[in-house]
């Protein structure tokens, strides 16, 4: 019991959260950076997972890696981190359904995660996903060292008072 | 002696006794004539009585007798006698009031001459005690006259006849006394007249001196009226004091003259003069000093407040140097301990010197205009009061309105604190919480990034595929693509990426991407293909839609372009084969 105890402390401890959060962020943002500077790459990408109308690719071709980028950011910077872990994590569970069932139809593309030229989509993908999504949970539901929004307000409560 | 010589005797005795008679009755009358026109002549009462009291003697030949004239109101009256010893005629005179009232009672008063005695007994001692007859008889309205008559020498007795004589010669007396009395009245009355006379020229004579007395107190109330009229709508101390000194120099006279007033309570003095050639500074100091010596010329020394007094022998005391005019009259004036002065008038033009009078008018004058300086001081002190509080009140107003300003500051403050002490709370409760909207403000955030970056980048692509907007190039059934490829009429194209390709495709079909058409189409097909050969296009997934692209592309090098209708699906439901 004490030991999970100290597990429960571990787990839930700020600076673990910090960590995540950067990290996850960090990830968000590299990825969100070749997407952006190549949005017809990655429209070709989308559009090989066959799941998206094709009169949509483009729009989300465009949306989607700054919806990352920002998200990222913010998640970094601990700035409305609750909200940006939620997009953050709405997209992950979005990757992960493409990629299962892109794997179930057997379509043979690349997973197109961070650039166009990676190796074929495999199971080994989705669980990278999943633990990242569950990266993402952590840093949604535990409080965080360090976050830029929290500092903020701390010092706007002294105002007040 | 014969009876006849007896008659005879007798008839010439009787005879000789009737002409005796008759000679005393001659000689009676005579003497009664000659009395009542001696009587008539005197003037004196004294005089009058005497003259009967010595006919009366003389005529009946007696030695003894009085006449009393008494006043019966009065009971006093004057006595004449003659032949009484010194202490009846003593007694008579003390004992007058007693026999006036005995002997002349006022009620019982005969108005003609009556004999009391005999008939009447004489009161014992208040008469000589040998009178025979008593005379009593009343004048003229309160006088009446006793006159008592002593015995005869000869003894014998008063006949009827003496009495009758008597009776004249006292109604004779009467007469004359009566008249004298009128005559007395009528000069007593003249003499009256004469007294009231000079009474009433002196009672004109102090008329006279009353009017004129009051005609000075009118000048002089007339005066102090206008010059109480003259000094009521004044409130300033300075025209006060210059129509005081025009009002006295026109008053009394003054070619020139002036007025000191010094007030200890400003430590100030006021100096006003006419007609005086220079203008003079004075310093409180010396104002002082010579007020000092003035109050040591003065008629009093000290002067109570409200009062004024003169300075004796002005131009000693005052000396011309100081004043600039030689003054004639001057008076100190005390308003109070801390205000008093002096007022000073040259030498008069109508007259050498001030009368008493007009020295009383100039005091009065002096004191009537004190209380108006008094008036006109207390008057300053209000409005300098009034000033000072206006100017506290102007401060308060201002000091208020700061005071207000503040306060709406203070509120505004008070707002806008409140305002954002809530705004602040309801952020720091929001950073912590999770919001749906924080999500679609993100997503709102990075479209517009997203998009504004595509507009600028060289790598923009179109938001929405361009083959939406084109034209849709000419299709083609499964059935009629069949038979073209069947008489060799086309060229079948695969326009999927190369791994959907090698998947799955159509026998014969030459694989183009679109992505890659530029670099694909002229190595697979631009060289083969002949001008009048059909270029079949198919491939499309639910995402894009590859033969359309290709089409559109194709469209520019060559006529006959041809999408097929359903594409690879259309393909296999027709049970055609499909590689591999």
């Amino acid at each position: 019991m004490r030991l999970l105890g100290q597990l429960q402390a571990a787990l839930t401890h700020p600076v673990l959260g910090l960590m995540l959060r950067v990290y996850v962020g960090a990830v968000f943002i590299y990825a969100s950076m070749y997407k952006i500077n190549y949005p017809g790459e990655f429209a070709e990408t989308i559009a090989s997972y066959q799941l998206v109308p094709y009169w949509m690719v483009n729009l989300m071709a465009l949306v989607m890696p700054w919806t990352e980028l920002v998200s990222g950011i913010l998640m970094v910077l601990g700035v409305r981190t609750r909200a940006a872990a939620a997009a953050i994590g709405a997209m992950l569970v979005l990757f992960s359904l493409a990629i299962v069932i892109t794997l179930l139809r057997g379509i043979p593309i690349g997973c197109g995660c961070f650039t166009s030229m990676e190796d074929p989509l495999e199971w080994g993908t989705l669980a990278r996903d999943l633990l990242w999504l569950a990266m993402t949970i952590h840093v949604y539901r535990y409080p965080s060292a360090l976050q830029l929004e929290s500092g903020l307000f701390k010092s706007l409560r002294e105002v007040e008072a | 002696m014969t009876p006849a010589e007896l008659q005879l005797r007798e008839a010439i005795e009787q005879a000789s006794r009737a002409q005796a008679e008759l000679e005393r009755r001659v000689f009676q009358l005579k003497s009664l004539h000659k009395a009542a026109s001696e009587l008539s002549r005197l003037t004196q009462p004294r005089r009058i009585m005497e003259t009967f009291l010595l006919t009366a003697l003389g005529l009946f030949g007696v030695m003894r007798g009085l006449t009393l004239l008494v006043n019966t109101q009065t009971r006093q009256g004057h006595l004449v006698q003659r032949g009484l010893t010194q202490l009846e005629a003593r007694a008579c005179e003390q004992n007058l009031a007693l026999i006036a009232e005995h002997y002349l009672p006022e009620e019982r008063l005969p108005r003609h001459a009556d004999f009391l005695l005999p008939g009447q007994e004489a009161a014992p001692g208040l008469l000589p005690a040998d009178t025979a007859l008593i005379l009593a008889q009343r004048v003229e309205g309160s006088y009446a006259l006793l006159s008592a008559i002593g015995p005869r020498l000869s003894g014998e007795d008063f006949s009827e006849a003496d009495k009758t004589a008597l009776l004249n010669l006292a109604e004779t007396m009467a007469n004359a006394l009566a008249q004298n009395l009128y005559h007395h009245e009528i000069a007593h009355f003249s003499a009256g007249l004469m007294r009231q006379g000079h009474a009433l020229q002196e009672a004109q004579r102090q008329a006279v001196q009353a009017r004129e007395m009051l005609d000075l107190q009118l000048f002089q109330l007339q005066t102090l009226y206008d010059f109480t009229r003259e000094l009521c709508p004044l409130a300033s101390t300075e025209k006060l004091l210059e129509v005081f000194l025009l009002s006295l120099m026109g008053t009394f006279g003054a070619g020139c003259g002036c007025v000191l007033l010094c007030d200890r309570n400003s430590a100030s003095v006021r100096w006003v003069a006419r007609g005086v050639p220079e203008r003079r500074q004075w310093t409180l100091e010396r104002a002082e000093a010579f007020l000092y010596r003035g109050f040591q010329a003065a008629e009093e020394r000290r002067l109570a407040p409200m009062s004024a007094g003169f300075i004796m022998d002005p131009p000693a005391s005052l000396p011309e140097s100081e004043l600039g005019f030689s003054a004639d009259t001057a008076a100190l004036f005390t308003v109070d301990e801390t205000l008093f002065g002096m007022v000073a008038l040259g030498p008069l033009l109508h007259q050498a010197a001030l009368p008493a009078k007009s020295r009383e008018l100039l005091l009065g004058l002096t004191v009537n205009w004190m209380a108006f300086l008094k008036n006109a001081r207390a008057f300053e002190t209000i409005q300098a009061l009034n000033a000072d509080l206006n100017r506290t009140n102007v401060e308060l107003r201002r000091t208020i309105a700061e005071l207000t300003e503040a306060r709406d500051q203070i509120r505004l403050l008070e707002v806008a604190k409140n305002r954002l002490r809530q705004l602040i709370r309801r952020e720091v409760e929001r950073a912590g919480r999770f919001r749906p909207a924080d999500v679609a403000l993100l997503v709102i955030l990075s479209a517009v990034l997203a998009l504004a970056f595509n507009y600028s980048s060289p790598n923009g692509i179109p938001i929405v595929p361009e083959v939406v907007f084109q034209a849709t190039p000419p299709r083609v059934d499964v059935l009629m693509a069949q038979q073209l490829l069947a008489r060799s009429e086309a060229v079948l194209v695969d326009a999927r990426p190369s791994e959907l390709f090698q998947q799955k495709h159509i026998p014969g079909a030459v694989n183009i991407p679109a992505a890659l058409f530029d670099v694909i189409y002229p190595m697979k097909l631009g060289p083969t293909l002949k001008a009048e050969q059909i270029v079949l296009i198919y491939g499309r997934t639910v995402s894009k839609r590859y033969d359309d692209e290709v089409a559109q592309r194709l469209l520019q090098r060559h006529d006959q372009v041809r999408v097929l209708d359903g594409g690879l699906e259309a393909w296999e439901k027709n049970g055609l084969t499909v590689a591999p």
